[in-house]
């Protein structure tokens, strides 16, 4: 396994080269440009000439990109152009908030979805599967947008349950202020969960081992929930693998509206101001988690199926 | 209700007020944007110079009462004294003027601020290492400071004590700035964010992350930042006395002076919250989390109506408004150079039909709540050469002249006129105002399509004259018109403030002699002919100014906003927060 391991990840090495590329030429071609961002809008030739070189801006494009490649062999992306501090500290303060935003709505979607997912697929056809599809279609229908706004408005001020808007960095703390924006992702992330995991799991229990296993005499919830959703297992890892790096990147329009300092916001904020150092150094987090979490997928494929062998 | 539900109600209420605020006086504002530094040679945006005007002070600030504005000293005993040639200013430093105390000072306590650190802090604008925003203030206008600049720039290491023949310092408290040529405006400049004076033992201490870390002369010290939430601001116990402002004039509202002659600052600390989102600042703002905001332009029309009158339950919650009258310039640019819109030629009957063709009421009434003040020429409201009654003679809506200018370019009914293309940005109203725009122009014979950047993008695209057309709003750095002015001097052209590449040669002359001129009738007659001629060229349409309205609860006293500066928040009070 570790030699499947080890090859998969340096597989992985010319797809993060590609991402570096693209991302490289889409800055140069539509992003703006940090100097005059920077500057503002009194820049004069001489000071956009002498911040380039400060930048390194002014080098021809491909000793720029080679520049680039040492910064992700190094893992250091030098400093933001915006705040002057070490790219790693402005990505490294927004990992936790992001996380303790992500994590937890991961874990409550995919055990609640699972859930209702089994208990339509055993009722499939019936007026329960329907009605449970019909809330999911509806749930996955509405935007994320009216989710955040509305909820906002009801239930942080309206009914005042949860906090508005704000954060805490300690990790009692912040649970108040995490709370409704996590609720939020459930609900949003149910309706397709539940849809999706509905479909895979509506495939196993047609056959004959659950079939056996009801004559055997078991109850339902055991059928269920140990055998059907032990062989639904590989459509629920493939899944929940493929939210794995956006646990990290965050939700930037959860954590703009209510104030959590995560990964989402430093994305938009480098967007907005031409940040590039930031920028690639985020490309490229992603890009890495991208390939560690399709290997990782494929291990976990052959744990929760023996029939699965890696070579 | 379900015991669960109370419980999580009584979660969240007790959350409300931070027990730790209880009893004193902390305000809390927001702010919309990231704070980016704490530099004060990159305080540029609106969020940075508010927080750093909390920490920094730089020589001089307007008047907290006085409207127009009025400068006055804040770390110097008087204003300064100018010589008869207007090339000399001779400033003495507040002998109580210190800096907070801190570990980088001997013994951890905050020193004297010397004329060394005012001289300090201006070469820190010529070092790039600093990646200064600021330099244009300075630049070609100190005696040796550019040559300075150079010299240094190019050198080894930057040396602080390398002299500059135009800083002179007499003693520790009396200092000269010799000029390369009379500045009016050096005294706006020096009441800016940019020119805060810093200590060089604290920019040592803490080297690269001096950004992070300010230690100023200011009223509060930074407590606590959370990057992206908040930033926690506590009295500095160690600040000068000084006082709240006593009116020199009958205009000021009695609320505003009751407090003439107090100590200041009144609060024990700032809170200011950073709010990329409007709806979650207004709901802070609703339930009393917040004590002051900037009205979000979307939720104007729930705190007032259309004659800017507060609606009947804001009256009853005790909430007061105040209408700030920004020194503003909004516009439809035009980039000169540009072969079919550009140019002296049929681009400028061409400009000028566009220009009839637009309804800038329409504008005002669609996306600013009927708040703005259209205008003639690039002089905003408020400033010298400004003329409220004087109108473009191309004003729009004006269809049948339009329809006539646009024929007069060459281009009956639009005959013969390619699709023209404006820039803008993607955020905003801005979309929906192209649209409004696209649809006027349509009703005679114009096509026009709208290209939506995101903001970096689209400063590129101005900077590296690539594009027809564009939107831009020009918030003045000081209040003198030669700041608007500027932005069609020809040697301004893009990537600098001259947008449009406007260049004429007899308005370039102009410029040059008004901007060595002291305030008079004559330089001011001088501003009424550039903006004369630039209405005459056309190089924008459609200008207009805007007002931005602060709402803030009953609890806030002597709140009166300015955007120009932002060093009179010591002036605020609050009542002290309880449980």
């Amino acid at each position: 396994m570790t030699r499947y391991v080890l090859r998969r990840l340096l597989h992985g090495v010319p797809i993060v080269l590609g991402v570096s590329v693209i991302t490289f030429l889409l800055f140069y071609v539509f992003g703006g440009d940090p100097v005059l961002q920077f500057l503002g809008r009194h820049a004069t030739p001489d000071q956009i000439a002498a911040l380039e070189r400060e930048y390194g801006l002014d080098a021809p494009l491909y000793i720029q990109y080679l520049a680039y490649l040492k910064e992700i062999a190094t893992l250091d992306f030098g400093l933001s152009f915006v705040t002057r501090e070490p790219v790693a500290d402005v990505l490294w303060r927004g990992v936790g908030p992001s996380l303790s935003l992500t994590v937890p709505a991961l874990f409550a979607t995919t055990i609640l979805s699972v859930s209702v997912a089994l208990i339509a697929a055993h009722f499939r056809g019936r007026p329960l599967d329907r009605s449970l599809m019909v809330l999911a279609v509806a749930g996955m229908s509405v935007s994320f947008l009216v989710y955040i706004v509305v909820g906002q408005y009801l239930l942080a001020f309206e009914w005042p349950l949860f906090h508005i808007h704000g954060y805490r960095p300690g990790l009692v703390e912040r649970w108040p202020y995490l709370s409704l924006p996590i609720l939020i992702l459930i609900v949003v992330g149910m309706g397709y969960d539940t849809r999706f995991y509905r479909s895979a799991i509506a495939e196993e229990v047609d056959k004959d081992y659950v079939t056996t296993a009801y004559a055997k005499g078991l109850g339902t919830p055991r059928v269920l929930f140990v055998h059907v959703l032990k062989n639904a297992m590989v459509p629920i890892v493939t899944r929940v693998m493929i939210s794995v790096p956006f646990l990290v990147t965050g939700s930037l329009l959860l954590e703009s509206f209510f104030g959590i300092p995560g990964l989402g916001g430093t994305l938009l904020d480098a967007l907005d101001t031409a940040d590039f150092p930031v920028i690639k150094a985020y490309t490229i987090l992603v890009s890495v988690l991208f390939v560690v979490t399709n290997v990782l997928t494929d291990v976990f494929y052959a744990w929760v199926d023996p029939r699965i062998r890696l070579s | 209700m379900r015991p669960w539900l109370l419980a999580l109600v009584a979660l969240a209420a007790c959350k409300r007020v931070d027990s730790a605020e209880v009893g004193k006086k902390v305000f809390h504002f927001a702010v919309r944007s990231q704070i980016a530094s704490f530099d004060p040679v990159h305080a540029s945006d609106e969020g940075t110079s508010i927080a750093q005007a909390l920490v920094y002070e730089p020589l001089l600030q307007y008047d907290y009462l006085e409207r127009p504005l009025v400068l006055r000293p804040l770390l110097l005993a008087a204003m300064p004294e100018v010589s008869e040639d207007q090339l000399e200013y001779t400033f003495t430093l507040a002998p109580d003027a210190r800096f907070a105390d801190h570990e980088a000072f001997a013994g951890g306590v905050g020193r004297t601020v010397t004329s060394t650190d005012v001289v300090y802090s201006f070469k820190r604008m010529a070092d790039p290492a600093n990646t200064p925003k600021g330099w244009w203030v300075f630049s070609e206008r100190i005696v040796g400071f550019d040559a300075y600049k150079k010299a240094q720039s190019a050198a080894e290491r930057f040396d602080y004590e390398a002299p500059v023949e135009g800083f002179v310092i007499h003693d520790e408290r009396r200092f000269t700035i010799r000029l390369t040529a009379p500045y009016p405006q050096l005294l706006y400049v020096l009441a800016m964010p940019y020119t805060a004076v810093v200590a060089k033992e604290v920019v040592e201490h803490y080297g690269e992350r001096f950004a992070r870390n300010p230690v100023g002369t200011g009223p509060f010290r930074l407590a606590r930042w959370a990057p992206g939430v908040e930033l926690d601001f506590v009295k500095n116990p160690t600040y000068r006395d000084a006082r709240y402002p006593t009116p020199t004039s009958d205009d000021v509202p009695s609320e505003l002076a009751a407090a003439a002659g107090q100590r200041v600052p009144f609060l024990d600390g700032v809170r200011l919250h950073i709010y990329p989102q409007e709806q979650p600042m207004w709901l802070k703002w609703r339930v009393g989390d917040l004590d002051a905001i900037l009205v979000p332009s979307d939720y104007q029309t729930a705190l007032f109506d259309r004659s800017q009158t507060l609606r009947p339950q804001f009256v009853e919650d005790g909430v007061s408004m105040y209408a700030y009258e920004r020194i503003d310039f909004v516009l439809r640019g035009v980039n000169m150079l540009d072969p079919i819109v550009g140019g002296f030629g049929r681009g400028k009957e061409l400009r000028k039909a566009l220009a009839a063709a637009y309804d800038v009421e329409e504008i005002g009434r669609a996306f600013y709540d009927d708040s703005i003040t259209p205008y003639a020429g690039p002089i905003p409201p408020g400033l010298a050469g400004h003329d409220p009654e004087l109108r473009e003679p191309y004003r729009g809506p004006n269809l049948p002249l339009a329809k006539a200018l646009l024929a007069e370019a060459g281009y009956p009914n639009g005959e013969g006129l390619p699709p023209l293309e404006i820039s803008l940005y993607r955020g905003g109203s801005s979309p929906e105002q192209g649209e409004m725009l696209r649809r006027q122009w349509s009703k005679i014979g114009v096509e026009l399509d709208v290209k939506l950047y995101s903001w970096p993008e689209l400063s590129r695209r101005v900077a590296q004259k690539q594009v027809q057309l564009f939107a831009l709003a020009w918030n003045s750095d000081y209040p003198d018109a030669e700041n608007n002015l500027a932005m069609f001097y020809g040697p301004n052209e893009a990537p600098g403030s001259n947008h449009f590449n406007y260049a004429r040669a007899e308005y370039d002359r102009l410029y040059e002699r008004v901007r060595v001129m002291s305030p008079s009738d004559e330089r001011t007659k001088l501003y009424e002919a550039m903006r004369d001629m630039v209405i005459e060229d056309a190089p924008y349409f459609g200008g207009f100014a805007r007002k931005r309205y602060y709402a803030y609860n009953r609890r806030v006293s002597n709140f009166r906003p300015d955007e120009t500066w932002w060093t009179w928040l010591k002036y605020v009070d609050v009542e002290a927060r309880r449980p």
